[in-house]
């Protein structure tokens, strides 16, 4: 009798470690991370003009609460490109930068940017061009997610910044986007212009804290404050169908590389104002 | 020669008299016409406000550039209204039928401290923020793509959304609403784009004037389903007098020394030799602050200056600016 239930038991555990588990997997502790820039004129000398990065991500951070342990929050001249393509961004669960995102005609090299005005040290000379590889966080560099490298967590990531997701409807920036795409799940960001309004931190942080999913969360927040005359203003969530509804207390197995997967991804976008 | 004092002493005398006369006569002038401007602009009575915070655009923002009008200014209005935002009252009796209408069950509802009611049942979600009156309303449904679903049209999204805001009375009464649709789509590769809902979008006018800022959406889903609802309109009150507004000169001049203006810019270039000013318009700009507080409390008048770019390199786009349209003597801090 005992080993019949031993059985069983063992049984049970097997066939549902076999169906759940690939598809579900529930938080313990999540780590959060961030990035935001507000002085690229008055500090970095960048002619693209101050902008309330840093705001957006501190009230972001606030509004999340203990839904993340937050490891890091880096602003203005400590905010910089290789927390996005090295080890930082890498580090924790849920990544965020806001600041100025730049296409493939500022960078010059074919690709689109989040971009700063430090370059990797906190110390002048800031800022020497828009194209310079030191103040642009460029697709190629980052390789984002679980297949990225050991320890590498990164699960969703928000870019509260211009065009970082754009591809101009050109199939060549669309392949080069999927480079981000090496584990991570879910990448928010704008596929157009955009206009930061710090509120939309507070609120989307708050909508994930929630429980809602990430994609709803960000395409909430946007339709609340992507409200003025910016004709067709594009949110963009793109990644993985699989998983399309991860919320923090319930999400997706990481997944494969988009290169490697490419029929297992997508994007959804949110069209406001439409022309 | 005494007498002769006496003379010219009542000669002088005289003409002191009438410089006062022409002193009181200007006085009681000034006066009138101090009074008659102040009846018409109201001076002095209206309530000071605070600066219109606008988010700025993420884009590139002109620095150094000539403007040219062409815009008829002549029939801008010299003086606007201002409106004192106050939240929509939510009490137990607003809940309870918001439960109703959107099949959620009432019992067991507690108002949290932090002023939200959460209920979250057989897939639906709904969020009462009783602090600002906001309210969020989903099923599982929303913004998600299964094989089949189908959403219907721009036009009859737009017959279903009036019509379930008519029937529960959801729209507040003081304002007309212009109606955009946004949508949603889901993209399984790079050509391929499904619609899976159209965000149906209304946007308070008041006295013709749109107010950009607050707004209620009616998600429609497949076949016409209802999959979300997000009220985030407040009530407005008048207040007190007429302010005036800017001269254009003085927007023009603003303009150009860059103070506090929201941009647009298409497409994103750098470099702006020329802006030419084809329409301007007034509308109200009204904050809406996040779903627990409230932001700015005032709905101020703003002007919005639309038309053709022309940058350095020739290229030439298009261009839009929202500037705060309140003269600055009403502004704090001015």
């Amino acid at each position: 009798m005992f080993r019949k239930i031993t059985i069983i038991l063992v049984c049970f555990i097997f066939i549902t470690s076999i169906t759940i588990l690939p598809f579900q997997s529930f938080a313990s502790t999540l780590y959060s991370g961030f990035d935001g820039v507000d002085h690229y004129k008055s500090i970095g000398g960048c002619s693209f003009g101050d902008r309330y990065g840093v705001e957006y991500i501190n009230k972001l951070n606030n509004a999340l609460g203990s839904t993340f342990y937050n490891l890091f929050s880096y602003e203005d001249k400590y905010a910089w490109e290789t927390d996005l393509t090295g080890t930082a961004a890498n580090s924790v669960d849920f990544f965020a930068f806001a600041g100025h995102g730049v296409g493939p005609g500022i960078t010059g090299n074919g690709n689109g940017a989040a971009h700063f005005f430090a370059q990797n040290s906190p110390d002048p000379p800031y800022h020497p061009s828009h194209s310079a590889d030191a103040v642009n966080a460029d697709w190629s560099e980052i390789s984002w997610g679980s297949h990225a490298g050991s320890n590498c967590e990164l699960k969703w990531a928000t870019m509260y910044c211009c065009h970082f997701l754009q591809n101009y409807g050109e199939q060549t920036y669309y392949n080069r986007l999927k480079h981000i795409f090496d584990g991570v799940h879910l990448v928010m960001g704008f596929a157009s212009g955009m206009y930061l309004n710090s509120y939309e931190g507070a609120e989307y942080g708050r909508f994930i804290a929630q429980g809602r999913s990430f994609k709803k969360a960000f395409f909430d927040a946007a339709w609340e404050y992507q409200t003025n005359h910016y004709p067709n203003t594009i949110a963009r969530v793109m990644g993985a169908i699989k998983s399309e509804n991860d919320s923090y207390w319930s999400y997706s197995m990481d997944p494969d590389p988009w290169l490697q997967r490419p029929d297992e991804y997508g994007y959804w976008d949110e069209v406001i104002n439409p022309s | 020669m005494v007498i002769g004092m006496k003379l010219l002493i009542p000669a002088n005398g005289g003409n002191a008299m009438k410089s006062k006369m022409k002193i009181s006569k200007i006085i009681i002038l000034i006066l009138m016409l101090t009074f008659v401007s102040l009846a018409t602009s109201g001076c002095g009575t209206q309530t000071k406000l605070p600066s219109l915070k606008l988010p700025e655009f993420g884009g590139f923002t002109p620095r150094n550039f000539e403007i040219q009008l062409n815009a008829d200014v002549s029939k801008l209005p010299k003086y606007a209204v201002v409106y004192k935002i106050a939240p929509q009252k939510i009490n137990r009796q607003t809940v309870e039928k918001l439960c109703k209408i959107f099949g959620v069950s009432s019992s067991a509802i507690s108002i949290k401290k932090d002023g939200f009611v959460e209920k979250k049942q057989n897939g639906k979600e709904l969020y009462i923020y009783t602090n600002t009156g906001f309210y969020e309303f989903s099923t599982q449904s929303m913004y998600h793509y299964s094989p089949g679903k189908i959403v219907p049209p721009k036009e009859e999204c737009i017959k279903i959304a009036k019509s379930f805001a008519e029937k529960y009375n959801l729209l507040p009464k003081m304002y007309s609403y212009h109606i955009d649709v946004n949508y949603i789509t889901f993209n399984p590769s790079f050509n391929k784009s499904i619609v899976t809902d159209r965000i149906v979008t209304f946007k308070p006018v008041v006295n013709g004037r749109e107010i950009l800022g607050p707004k209620f959406g009616i998600t429609i889903g497949n076949e016409g389903e209802i999959e979300g609802v997000n009220n985030h309109l407040y009530n407005i009150t008048l207040l007190k007098g007429k302010y005036a507004l800017k001269s254009i000169d003085k927007v023009i001049t603003e303009l150009k020394s860059n103070k506090s203006q929201q941009w647009w810019i298409k497409p994103d270039e750098p470099d702006v030799e020329k802006i030419i000013v084809n329409k301007v318009e007034m509308e109200y700009y009204g904050d809406i602050g996040t779903s627990e507080k409230l932001g700015q409390p005032f709905v101020q008048p703003v002007y919005y200056l639309s038309g053709e770019v022309v940058f350095k390199n020739s290229k030439k786009g298009e261009f839009g600016v929202t500037i705060p349209a309140v003269d600055n003597r009403y502004i704090i801090g001015n």
